[in-house]
């Protein structure tokens, strides 16, 4: 018999009852994510939706990572803040939406941009990472810092009409390393407010990250591990490219306590 | 208290489509197998709906009679849940 089934409301019952019913989640599935922690880095087009639809699902502790304040001109793509908010730090703002939608979830907060100091007491709290930050710099940093601590993770990225996703579970699928030794040049790639970005091509590539994350969390279906899925929205062409585990990773070919977390030199925005 | 012999009895009259039927789920969740359950239905999509699922999940209804405008459902438990 499942175990552990005890503690489930009435209200509950009715709010994941669409989760509950379906194959291979049931109330076991639905039981692991409410006692599962997910911490989401980046606060913004591809956070935004992934926040909401793992507070919906009903993961039980969301931490929110992000420095920032709500600006007018995030508000194209980063659905989970509004207008009346402008001003606020991104983690109040989101707070308050995740609270509205689902009272269960509980929210930590952290004020703060992730850098090599803070990174590794927040990420060891949580069973997955939600990768939604805006710089190469940050991305290389929260990949290095997974894969020495064993946190799995869901990276993004998106500009104009494409992005990309991928899933790591620290060595046992190919890392970010693995596919990009390191962040490229500054003028290599446009940048947000150069480039544009269509806010629900985000708003895809972040459903996607909330998927993933509920898949890992409840054992369910095949993971985006060794593969990198190529979104190009203007064409609708989705495009799984494999991945390979690279021997020579200057990331996940060493042992733990080998790895150097430290800040990348690139800290541009090119992403979301 | 229920109409039959049955180890466990609920009344669901009242509760909508899919809500009773998880609240049946979690109570065979709670029971052995070989044990009986009664529940009451409210006629219509949940007299249809709640055990055309439970043998989808390889449960066996005993028995199902109609008793006014709600339905006595016997099921027991063939199958433990994952």
């Amino acid at each position: 018999m499942v175990e552990n089934m005890d503690h489930f409301t009435e209200i509950q019952i009715e709010r994941y009852g669409r989760n509950i019913l379906l194959k291979g989640f049931g109330l076991k599935g639905q039981s692991r994510l409410m006692e599962s922690k997910v911490l989401i880095i980046g606060i913004g087009g591809l956070g935004s939706p992934a926040a909401l639809y793992l507070a919906a699902a009903g993961v039980g502790t969301i931490g929110l990572a992000d420095g920032d304040v709500v600006e007018i001109s995030n508000l194209q793509r980063q659905i989970i803040h509004d207008s009346a908010l402008v001003g606020a730090f991104k983690t109040t703002s989101a707070a308050s939406r995740i609270k509205a939608l689902n009272p269960d979830v509980r929210i930590l907060r952290y004020n703060e941009r992730i850098n090599a100091k803070n990174i590794s007491e927040i990420i060891t709290e949580f069973d997955f990472l939600i990768d939604g930050t805006d710089t190469f710099g940050s991305k290389f940093l929260i990949n290095d810092a997974c894969v020495k601590f064993n946190v799995p993770f869901s990276h993004a990225g998106v500009v104009q009409y494409v992005g990309q996703t991928m899933t790591v579970v620290p060595r046992k699928t190919a890392c970010y390393r693995c596919m990009f030794q390191s962040p490229p040049p500054s003028d290599a790639v446009p940048n947000c407010s150069q480039a544009g970005i269509l806010g629900s091509v985000a708003g895809i590539l972040g459903c996607i990250q909330a998927t993933e994350a509920v898949k890992y969390l409840i054992g369910k279906g095949d993971l985006l591990g060794d593969v990198l899925l190529h979104v190009d929205a203007e064409t609708m062409e989705f495009r799984k490219i494999p991945l390979k585990r690279r021997e020579s990773c200057p990331v996940c070919s060493l042992q733990p306590e080998q790895i150097v977390v430290k800040e990348q030199e690139e800290e541009q925005c090119q992403w979301v | 208290m229920g109409l039959t012999q049955a180890d466990e009895f609920r009344d669901y009259r009242g509760v909508v489509c899919p809500s009773n039927y998880i609240r049946v789920t979690v109570d065979l969740i709670h029971m052995e197998c070989g044990k009986t359950l009664e529940v009451l239905l409210d006629d219509g999509s949940p007299a249809h709906n709640v055990p055309f699922s439970l043998v989808k999940d390889g449960q066996t209804i005993l028995q199902k009679a109609k008793l006014g405008n709600h339905w006595s459902i016997v099921i027991r438990k063939d199958k433990d849940y994952e």
